[in-house]
């Protein structure tokens, strides 16, 4: 009797675009460990930042729909520890949705990291629904749109191991704008801003809304790419919807550069001296003496006006066929070497020889594993392997 | 919309499976029933349930015109969602894909557009509590909080915070009374805090279940009333928290269902199919009765009676077994179901399908609890899985058992084979061109590797392995709290955090085995110390650790979470190992949900005031370590994705549900040595050793609405049934080769055991002989001994 062979069980994996895709592609140890043996972040302050801005905002949105409260809409943050009589406040106070969005986070293991980041979340969400808001709302046709689609398992180089599967899913999550909405509101500076950078839309079309809960990056920063492929897939998602019109553009919104820090501001001017930011102030400008004559010992951050922090908050992603065919050509070939780790993992075992190692050293700091990580970015030596291993230091 | 004879010739044209082999007329008819009636399958193991399943969802979407995001299939575990979501998407697009070019070669271009707009994604595949927690976010009101799943510690944490804590339960000696009355515990029995915690959490899910009439049951006084108010209080520690367990998921779900207000996602539903049927409660079987009723939709339900074996989580399999009339009842005549047997096992060899099946059918007392005019399962001729003996082999004791089982293992899958010397010749067992060790399984129904000091088959078989070089994959076979690499580690922990034991001295309430285990792990530590592992420089770390207060740089806060992650770095196996990892992710989970619920979020304070310092570690030590002590954390397994193959895994029953393997080895009876009436209700249940769910469920029967469907059979024989369930779901799991394994005191008949084929009425449905003398046309209950 010869036995049969057993091998992986046939699935169609399923990749997140932001989850998996955007993890895997910042390192794949890291994310091996993360999101294959569900390890849970030590620090999960990116989670709870994300979470909790799109949680408003998916929240705000509704209520605007709604009631369409007007702008500004107040922010009255709970204070923590709590009044014993804490002031009334109206029903979309941001504070007030906030508590709900904060109570569900929180049941869920999800908290601020401390009051200060409690506090820079709230101004930013506050940024985003007061200055974006006005113009963005009245735009969106479809929050919250679950996008998921299918496509071909690249053809794996795995030593004669088949493919766990002949397709793969992916998944991922936007807020959408139909043409229709800027024609009817041609006057919005959003839209203005759009068709400042979209050469020409098609006359019906949609465009796809993605928050970022992080800062501009700058061109040669490789979530510049990560991010556009990232974008430009969800049109392809959103592509495969029965009846989709065509997606015209994408919309990037840099939540951080809304009510930027004292930190962002110092990168920002780095940045603006190595000639590597895209969107800079006019010389001459307000907003260019601003930054020039900030003194970075000074506690605040310096006064930006709205029409530039929405400048680079903004990014406008033109979304065209063979644009669209490169960016999920990338995510297929993330996907082959996710598959291909784990294929060489399923036949040999030893997690760490079998998936890449190639954060950078930011992504590195606040991973829980650069203490046995064969090769962080800070002792990454030319062939990829750490150059010598070291015990890591106590906290103080 | 295509015909199904357009649909038949799609499926066959565009998936290699179907090319060689399309479906039998059963399968056939249970995929090709029309929408209404609801269709009733009763699929034995290996016959192709899960193709049914997928390929009727696709005819309800492709012929029928349902649109995929108003179908609904739910299956009971993660695993299986992936496995019917995997197909529907495979086969889904690769059917859709031919349709739409047949259409227009044949100038049908209408057919081909409305084929083009289907979107196989947005079907709706998961498990009930996944997609209840889905339904329920996206029919909230604006402004309306959705919870957080509480699972795992989490509802321990509430059962003990939220309960036992609260009005000195876990004290009371009333309370007591009143869990052992329930479950049937005798008063001799020792029902420690954990055991409290376990029991509690049973009833507070069987209360919902079963659909308790909660008010009936407060009337009876004591001790219902008592245990109606513990579940009281642990529901509303549950809504203060924003939390609510499976089964409040599922209650909540049903109250969308049965409300008449609008729920836009769940409106859409036209079409529902339920797989693993025979392990539904009470409460979902009312809830998908509800989502029928709302939009009027269509039911199919797939199962096998044969293969309940949840009851201990609710698993009502009377509900299969009268689904005709309760589905009639339910939602009236245009749901009477239509009832197909899927029998034709595919999967195994002849002797082992029949040996399945005369292991049900011969069974007179068992044959009263199965779905009525059951046919047997057949194997299939187009099966070509040759001819092999069932084998059996049993010796005096489990560890010379388990020699000459990694001996065989070593000679199928390093060797030239092992040979089964048969009436008719020899026949040899060898492994695949590419086979390993993972082409194998040990199941059992517990797979601890020591039980009250004694070393069991599992423990044995990883020693023998361990010999020739083969690594065990066996997460669940060792205690966490014993496994070295985890003592090391939570030891080194505790020493860096709490030097000298100090605080951990200062807490009079930690109990007695917990501070036994702790001192254990702290003595591992020590020893690891001592020896200064790679990378060197662990003592330096944990000097820093233990003087943290003199340093002035020391942060106010540091997450216990990424202290252990550190720490890591000098334990090698939990970086690499898949048995590691699966030991990494349990403490890990466990720090992870203690900094949901407790005090300090199991954050570790310096240089606070007011002693909060030390009440952080207190907080740690308690919530964290505590708990892994005293072994109430669970590992889950199914962390891993990819163990590798070059390992054995061995496996409990209920974890191999679903699963298939080359070569399966059952243990009907390793423990057994004599008659110790201790282990009847894991072999042959008598009325003395009944206790727990059986007996709870006899006493609830008259507060739910389940009533004499369950209680028409005495849980005496239901208790054998289960066991007959059981082992009949391990049996049917191989393709090629099963061998049943034990001591020899199942053979002689001094031990009685259900796995060993004996029954109720002190007959036997199994068939030991000598393998010399056996021979193809021996009778389907024959075991060849080895």
């Amino acid at each position: 009797m010869a036995l049969e062979s057993r091998d992986l069980p046939f699935v169609v994996p399923k990749y997140s675009l932001t989850g998996d895709i955007l993890s895997y592609q910042r390192c794949g140890l890291q994310y091996r460990y993360y999101n294959g043996s569900s390890l849970p972040p030590s620090r999960p302050v990116q989670l709870w930042t994300g979470e909790f801005i799109h949680g408003i905002l998916e929240e705000v949105y509704r209520v605007w729909r709604e009631q369409s409260p007007d702008f500004p809409w107040p922010c009255h943050p709970t204070k923590i520890p709590r009044e014993p009589n804490p002031p009334k406040r109206v029903k979309h106070d941001i504070g007030e949705i906030g508590d709900k969005v904060e109570a569900r986070l929180a049941a869920a293991g999800n908290r601020a990291r401390s009051g200060k980041a409690r506090t820079a979340a709230y101004d930013r969400v506050d940024a985003a629904v007061n200055l974006s808001g006005p113009h963005l709302f009245p735009l969106i046709t479809s929050a919250e749109e679950r996008l998921s689609g299918t496509r071909d398992m690249p053809t794996l180089s795995s030593e004669g191991r088949p493919a766990r599967g002949d397709k793969y899913e992916l998944t991922g999550v936007v807020d959408v704008i139909s043409s229709v909405q800027l024609k009817e509101h041609a006057s919005n500076s959003f839209v203005k801003h759009i068709l400042e950078h979209v050469q020409r839309l098609p006359d019906e079309c949609e465009l796809i809304v993605d928050y970022k809960g992080s800062r501009r990056p700058t061109p040669s920063d490789r979530f510049w790419n990560h991010y556009l492929w990232q974008v430009r897939t969800y049109a392809w998602l959103r592509s495969r919807r029965p009846d989709a019109p065509v997606v015209g553009a994408a919309v990037l919104i840099y939540i951080n550069e809304l009510k930027p820090l004292k930190s962002d501001v110092e990168e920002l001017i780095d940045e603006i001296r190595n000639g590597t930011a895209d969107v800079v102030p006019a010389k001459g400008s307000a907003d260019y003496y601003a930054l020039q004559s900030w003194d970075r010992k000074s506690k605040l951050p310096p006064t930006l006006s709205e029409d530039f922090r929405l400048r680079r908050a903004l990014q406008i992603v033109p979304i065209q066929t063979a644009e669209v065919e490169q960016a999920v050509g990338k995510i297929d070939y993330a996907v082959r070497l996710i598959e291909e780790s784990a294929l060489k993992e399923f036949a040999a075992g030893d997690i760490p020889s079998h998936w890449e190692t190639n954060g950078e050293a930011r992504d590195c700091v606040a991973c829980d594993f650069k203490h046995f990580c064969p090769s962080p970015a800070d002792r990454r030596g030319s062939a990829g392997r750490a150059k010598s291993r070291r015990a890591p230091q106590a906290p103080g | 919309m295509p015909t199904p004879g357009q649909f038949t010739q799609a499926a066959r044209a565009s998936i290699p499976r179907f090319t060689k082999r399309w479906l039998n007329e059963a399968q056939a008819q249970s995929v090709f029933a029309d929408k209404f009636p609801a269709v009733f399958i009763v699929a034995g193991p290996g016959t192709g349930k899960t193709t049914v399943l997928a390929l009727r969802v696709l005819k309800l979407i492709l012929i029928d015109g349902i649109q995929p995001e108003s179908v609904l299939a739910t299956t009971f575990t993660r695993k299986a969602a992936e496995e019917l979501r995997s197909r529907l998407l495979s086969w889904g697009y690769a059917i859709v894909g031919h349709l739409i070019e047949s259409a227009r070669k044949s100038g049908d271009g209408a057919l081909a557009s409305r084929l083009s707009r289907l979107d196989i994604n947005q079907i709706k595949v998961g498990t009930l509590d996944a997609l209840a927690e889905e339904f329920i976010r996206d029919n909230r009101r604006t402004g309306a909080i959705t919870p957080a799943t509480a699972e795992g510690l989490l509802t321990r944490m509430a059962v003990r915070d939220g309960v036992l804590f609260k009005n000195g339960r876990f004290r009371s000696t009333s309370f007591d009374s009143s869990l052992r009355f329930a479950f049937g515990l005798s008063t001799s029995e020792l029902v420690t805090f954990n055991k409290k915690v376990d029991l509690c959490s049973s009833f507070f899910d069987r209360l919902r279940h079963d659909r308790v009439n909660m008010s009936k049951l407060r009337k009876e006084g004591a001790p219902w009333s008592q245990l109606t108010e513990a579940f009281d209080d642990y529901r509303q520690f549950l809504d203060e928290g924003t939390l609510a367990d499976f089964s409040d998921l599922e209650t909540r779900l049903l109250e969308l269902a049965q409300s008449p207000e609008p729920a836009p996602t769940l409106d859409r539903v036209e079409a529902v199919l339920v797989d693993e049927f025979q392990d539904t409660n009470l409460l979902q079987e009312e809830l998908y009765y509800a989502i029928c009723k709302r939009n009027s939709a269509a039911l199919t339900v797939v199962g096998d009676d044969d293969q309940s074996i949840y009851r201990f989580r609710g698993a009502t399999v009377e509900i299969f077994a009268n689904f005709h009339q309760r589905c009639a009842d339910a939602l009236g005549s245009k749901w009477t179901p239509r009832r197909t047997d899927l029998v034709d096992n595919y999967r195994s060899t002849r002797q082992i399908v029949s040996l399945c099946s005369d292991l049900t059918s011969r069974d007179q007392s068992y044959s009263h609890a199965r779905v009525s005019n059951k046919p047997p399962l057949r194997w299939d001729v187009e099966n070509t899985r040759g001819d092999f003996p069932v084998l059996g082999l049993f010796r005096e004791s489990a560890e010379e058992l388990a020699e000459e089982i990694a001996s065989l293992l070593e000679s199928a899958f390093r060797g030239t084979g092992f040979v089964v010397n048969c009436a008719d010749g020899p026949r040899t067992v060898i492994r695949a061109a590419t086979g390993d060790f993972g082409d194998a399984v040990l199941l059992s129904h517990s797979v601890r590797e020591i039980k009250n000091a004694r070393e069991r088959l599992p423990f044995h078989l990883r020693r023998k392995l361990g010999a020739r070089h083969v690594e065990v994959f066996n997460p669940r076979g060792r205690e966490l709290f014993n496994v070295q690499d985890v003592a090391s580690l939570l030891g080194l922990a505790l020493e860096c955090i709490d030097p000298l034991a100090a605080v951990q001295g200062s807490i009079p309430t930690l109990p007695r085995d917990a501070t036994a285990q702790l001192t254990a792990w702290r003595t591992a530590a020590q020893n690891l110390l001592s020896r200064n592992p790679d990378p060197k420089g662990l003592p330096e770390f944990v000097r820093q650790w233990q003087k943290r207060k003199d340093d002035p740089d020391w942060p106010d806060e540091w997450p216990l979470l990424e202290l252990i992650f550190t720490l890591v770095t000098w334990f090698p196996r939990l970086q690499r190992d898949p048995e590691g990892q699966v030991y990494l992710e349990a403490i890990t989970r466990t720090v992870a949900e203690v900094g949901q619920l407790a005090s300090f979020r199991a954050q570790v304070l310096t240089g606070q005031k007011e002693d909060l310092d030390d009440k952080s570690v207190k907080d740690a030590i308690r919530e964290v370590f505590e708990s892994i002590a005293l072994g109430v954390i669970d590992v889950d397994e199914e962390i891993m994705p990819y163990v590798p193959r070059t390992t054995f895994p061995v496996m409990t029953i209920h974890q191999a549900k679903g699963l298939e393997f080359p070569l399966v080895i059952v243990d009907v009876g390793s423990d057994f040595s004599k008659n110790n009436w201790k282990q009847e209700p894991v072999r042959a249940p008598k009325e003395r050793s009944l206790a727990g769910v059986h007996l709870l469920e006899d006493k609830l029967a008259p507060f739910s609405p389940v009533g004499k469907a369950r209680t028409g059979r005495p849980a005496l024989s239901r208790a054998w049934d289960d066991l007959r369930r059981l082992y009949y779901v391990a049996m049917s799991r191989p393709h090629n080769v099963l061998l049943l394994v034990g001591l020899t005191s199942l053979l002689n008949g001094r031990v009685q055991a259900v796995q060993a084929g004996d029954t109720l009425q002190s007959g036997r449905v199994l068939n030991f002989v000598p393998a010399q003398s056996w021979s193809p046309d021996a009778g389907a209950n024959t075991v060849a001994l080895i």
